[in-house]
C-alpha cells in the first residue's frame, strides 16, 4: 500500500522536487537535533561566563550576553577545591586509560589468537557482563574494597571503573585484531620475530586506530564516571570532577559556579571529539559488526 | 647454501568435530637440494599443510623433518633458515616498501647501510626501485607481488616457500610473475618449495613436481614425465589440459595376447602386465594432444559440440559414441563445426591402460617403439 502510494507520488512528482523535499527534510532534522543539543551547551556557555548574579538580576536570563567574565572561573579556582578535582580526575582518568586498554589489547590478542577451553564461554561471558548496570555492582565494588582496605582511594576507582568498561574494551579489541591476519605475524615469525616483537612490530601498529578507540571509551569512562566515585571516594580531597561539581550544586555554590564547573568538565572530551571522530566513527562501525 | 629437505613418515592429523581428518598421511619426500619443486593438488589434498610444516608454522602429528642434515621437526619458524611469500602475499601495510624488504635484515641486526644496499639492489633486480618509499596499498597487484618476493629473498635464505602466491593475480601477470620467480631461482642459491593448485604453473616452472591426493603423495616426476607418464588415472586427470580421456575397455585374450576391445576398436597390447587384469574393464588413457582428427590406427567417431580456440590451436569438446565427453586439440578447424560427427584417431604408443583401481599398467610410449611418438606437452 504504502509502497504503492511511494510509486504514485515517483510517478506524479517530478523526480528533482523529490529530491528537494528530501534535502530539505534531512536538514530540518539535523537542525532540530543540533538544536537538543546545542541550545542546553549555550545555556551552559551563557551562565558560566555571566558575573555572579546576573542571571537572576532582573528575573530573565538575556540570550545574547551583556557582558562576558571570567568572575566565575576565578571564584571556582581561587575559593574552590575544583583544581584539587581536576587534578583527581586526571589520575583516574589516566589510570584508567592506561589499565582498561592495556588488559583490552592483551585479552582481544589472545581471544583472537590462542584457542582455549572456554573460550566460547568466556566471550559470551564477556557480553553478558556488559549488560549489567554500574549500579547493580556498585554495593559488590563497595563490599570488596572494603575488604581489600581500598576503599576511598584513587587505585580502587581505577580498578572499579576498569572492570566496568573491559568487557566492551575487550570485545572492541577483539574484533580489531581479527581483521590483522595472521599471516603477517607468520611472515614476521619466519622472518626472524619473536611473538612478542612480531606484535609489537606489526600487530599493534596495524591495530593503532582499534587502541585509540579503546582508549577514548576509557577516557570517557574515567572521566565522566560519578556513580562508582560517589561510592568509593568518601574524602572530599580524593573526589573528581563531576562528584566535586555536584557537591559544588549541594552546597550554596550559586548556578553560575555549577555552570563554570560544567564547562570545565566538558572541554577535554569537546577536543577529544573535535580530534579523534574518526576513531570514534571507528569504535561505532567495530561495534555494529562485532 | 641451499639445502635438501627431507620428510620421514611426516604426518598431520586435525580434529574437526568429532572426527579426525589426516591431511598428510605418513608423507616420505625428498626434496633436492637447489631445486625448484612444486607441490600440486587440489583444494584440500594437504598441500598447504606439508608447506606449513616444512616452514614450522605448523608441529607435525608425527614423523621427522630434515632441512640438510639436521633434524629441524621441533625447530621454531624463527630458528629456520627460511623464507616464505604468502597466498595473501602478507605486506606489512603500515610499513614502506623498504621497511617491508627489509625486516627480516633488520631483525637480523643487519646495520642499517648494509640494509639499505641489500634492499636496493633486490628492488633493482624486481625492477621496484622507485617505489621503495611507498606503502604497499599504493601498489599494484603485481608490484605489490614482486615487494614479497623481494622481502622473501633479501635474506637470502637456504630454503623458499611459496603458498599459491599467484592465485589472485589475473592471467597475464601471472605469465609474467612465473617468468620472474624462475629467473630468481637461477639466481639464487636456494632450495624451492612451491605450492600451487594450477598445473600450468606446475609444469612451467618445475624441476620437479609433486602430486598430492588426499594427503598421500601420488608421484614425484618431472614435468615432462608427469605428462607423458602418470602414474595414476587421477595424475592423468589433474596435469595437462584439458584432461586425459579415458575409455572404458574390455581386457581380453586373442591368441594370447591381452587385447583391448571397446568402440568398435581392438587393440593388442603384448604386455605381461596386464595379465591379472584380463577379464576386467580397463580404462584407456588417451591425452586430448594425442588425439588427432581423422588419422591414427585406432579411430573412432566423435560428435563434435564445442570449439575453444586458443590462438595456434584448438580444444574440441565432443561426445564419443557412448554418450560421455571426449576432447582433443587440433591445430585445423577450419573443416570442423559443431554438430559434425568426425573421426578422431591415436596411435599405440600415445596410449596408456590404467588397471580398475586407476593405477597405471602399460605406457604405450614404452612398450611400443616410441620413435614416431609426439612429445609435445601443453
Amino acid at each position: 500500500m504504502i509502497a504503492a502510494v511511494a510509486d504514485a507520488v515517483t510517478d506524479a512528482v517530478p523526480q528533482r522536487t523529490l529530491g528537494r523535499v528530501q534535502r530539505t527534510l534531512t536538514y530540518l532534522v539535523i537542525l532540530l537535533m543540533c538544536l537538543l543539543t546545542a541550545v542546553p551547551l549555550y545555556v551552559m556557555l551563557l551562565v558560566a561566563f555571566q558575573p555572579t548574579g546576573a542571571v537572576f538580576s532582573g528575573g530573565d536570563l538575556h540570550i545574547i550576553p551583556q557582558t562576558i567574565s571570567f568572575e566565575n572561573f576565578t571564584e571556582l579556582l581561587t575559593e574552590t577545591d575544583a583544581l584539587t578535582y581536576t587534578y583527581n580526575s586526571i589520575v583516574v582518568t589516566v589510570g584508567v586509560m592506561v589499565l582498561a586498554t592495556t588488559i583490552a589489547c592483551i585479552s582481544g590478542y589472545i581471544l583472537t589468537r590462542f584457542e582455549f577451553r572456554g573460550k566460547t564461554a568466556f566471550s559470551r561471558s564477556i557480553l553478558l557482563s556488559y549488560m549489567f548496570s554500574g549500579i547493580v555492582l556498585a554495593v559488590p565494588f563497595y563490599i570488596l574494597f572494603q575488604s581489600l582496605g581500598l576503599l576511598n582511594s584513587h587505585f580502587a576507582l581505577v580498578l572499579g571503573l576498569t572492570a566496568l568498561l573491559s568487557p566492551l574494551n575487550i570485545w572492541l579489541m577483539w574484533q580489531y585484531f581479527e581483521t590483522v591476519p595472521i599471516s603477517l605475524e607468520e611472515r614476521a615469525w619466519i622472518e626472524g620475530a619473536s611473538r612478542w616483537r612480531a606484535v609489537r612490530d606489526v600487530v599493534l601498529p596495524i591495530a593503532r586506530p582499534g587502541i585509540v578507540t579503546a582508549a577514548i571509551f576509557s577516557f570517557s569512562a574515567g572521566w565522566n564516571n560519578f556513580l562508582l566515585a560517589q561510592i568509593v571516594l568518601s574524602d572530599s580531597e580524593m573526589y573528581t570532577l563531576p562528584v566535586g561539581a555536584a557537591l559544588l550544586l549541594g552546597r550554596d555554590a550559586g548556578w553560575e559556579t555549577a555552570m563554570s564547573v560544567s564547562v570545565l568538565i566538558c572541554i577535554p572530551p569537546f577536543l577529544i571529539a573535535l580530534f579523534f571522530q574518526r576513531y570514534l566513527m571507528l569504535g561505532i562501525n567495530i561495534g555494529e559488526s562485532g | 647454501m641451499a639445502k635438501e629437505i627431507r620428510t620421514e613418515r611426516l604426518r598431520k592429523e586435525y580434529d574437526a568435530d568429532d572426527r579426525t581428518v589426516v591431511a598428510n598421511d605418513d608423507i616420505d619426500l625428498t626434496i633436492e637440494e637447489g631445486e625448484f619443486t612444486t607441490i600440486v593438488g587440489p583444494s584440500g589434498c594437504g598441500k598447504t599443510t606439508l608447506l606449513r610444516m616444512i616452514a614450522g608454522l605448523q608441529e607435525p602429528t608425527s614423523g621427522r623433518l630434515y632441512c640438510g642434515d639436521e633434524d629441524v621437526t621441533d625447530e621454531r619458524p624463527q630458528d629456520r633458515d627460511i623464507s616464505m611469500v604468502f597466498q595473501n602475499i602478507a605486506l606489512y601495510p603500515h610499513m614502506t616498501v623498504r621497511e617491508n624488504i627489509g625486516y627480516a635484515l633488520k631483525i637480523e641486526g643487519v646495520p642499517d647501510e648494509e640494509r639499505a644496499e641489500r634492499v636496493e639492489e633486490a628492488a633493482e633486480i624486481l625492477q621496484i626501485a622507485d617505489q621503495l618509499e611507498k606503502k604497499p596499498d599504493a601498489l599494484s597487484g603485481g608490484q605489490q607481488q614482486r615487494v614479497a618476493l623481494g622481502a622473501a629473498f633479501v635474506k637470502e635464505p637456504e630454503i623458499i616457500l611459496f603458498d599459491e602466491p599467484m592465485s589472485d593475480l589475473d592471467a597475464k601477470l601471472r605469465a609474467e610473475l612465473r617468468v620472474e620467480v624462475q629467473q630468481l631461482h637461477k639466481r639464487l642459491d636456494a632450495t624451492i618449495v612451491y605450492v600451487t593448485h594450477d598445473q600450468t604453473e606446475a609444469m612451467t616452472m618445475s624441476d620437479t613436481v609433486v602430486t598430492l591426493r588426499e594427503g598421500h603423495v601420488e608421484q614425484v616426476a618431472p614435468p615432462t614425465e608427469l605428462f607423458d607418464f602418470p602414474n595414476s588415472t587421477y595424475v592423468a586427470e589433474f596435469i595437462g589440459t584439458p584432461a586425459t580421456n579415458f575409455l572404458p575397455v574390455d581386457l581380453q585374450l586373442t591368441d594370447g595376447t591381452p587385447t583391448l576391445r571397446g568402440f568398435g576398436m581392438e587393440i593388442e597390447v603384448p604386455s605381461e602386465e596386464l595379465d591379472p587384469h584380463v577379464g576386467e574393464t580397463v580404462d584407456l588413457g588417451v591425452r586430448p594432444q594425442y588425439l588427432s582428427a581423422g588419422g591414427g590406427s585406432f579411430e573412432l567417431d566423435v560428435t563434435i559440440d564445442v570449439i575453444e580456440p586458443l590462438g595456434t590451436e584448438s580444444v574440441v569438446h565432443a561426445t564419443r559414441p557412448d554418450g560421455e565427453p571426449i576432447d582433443f586439440v587440433t591445430d585445423d578447424i577450419a573443416e570442423i563445426f559443431p554438430g559434425d560427427t568426425v573421426t578422431v584417431g591415436f596411435d599405440e604408443e600415445d596410449l596408456i591402460v590404467f588397471g580398475p583401481n586407476g593405477e597405471a599398467v602399460v605406457y604405450g610410449a614404452r612398450l611400443f617403439d616410441s620413435a614416431g611418438a609426439t612429445q609435445q606437452i601443453n
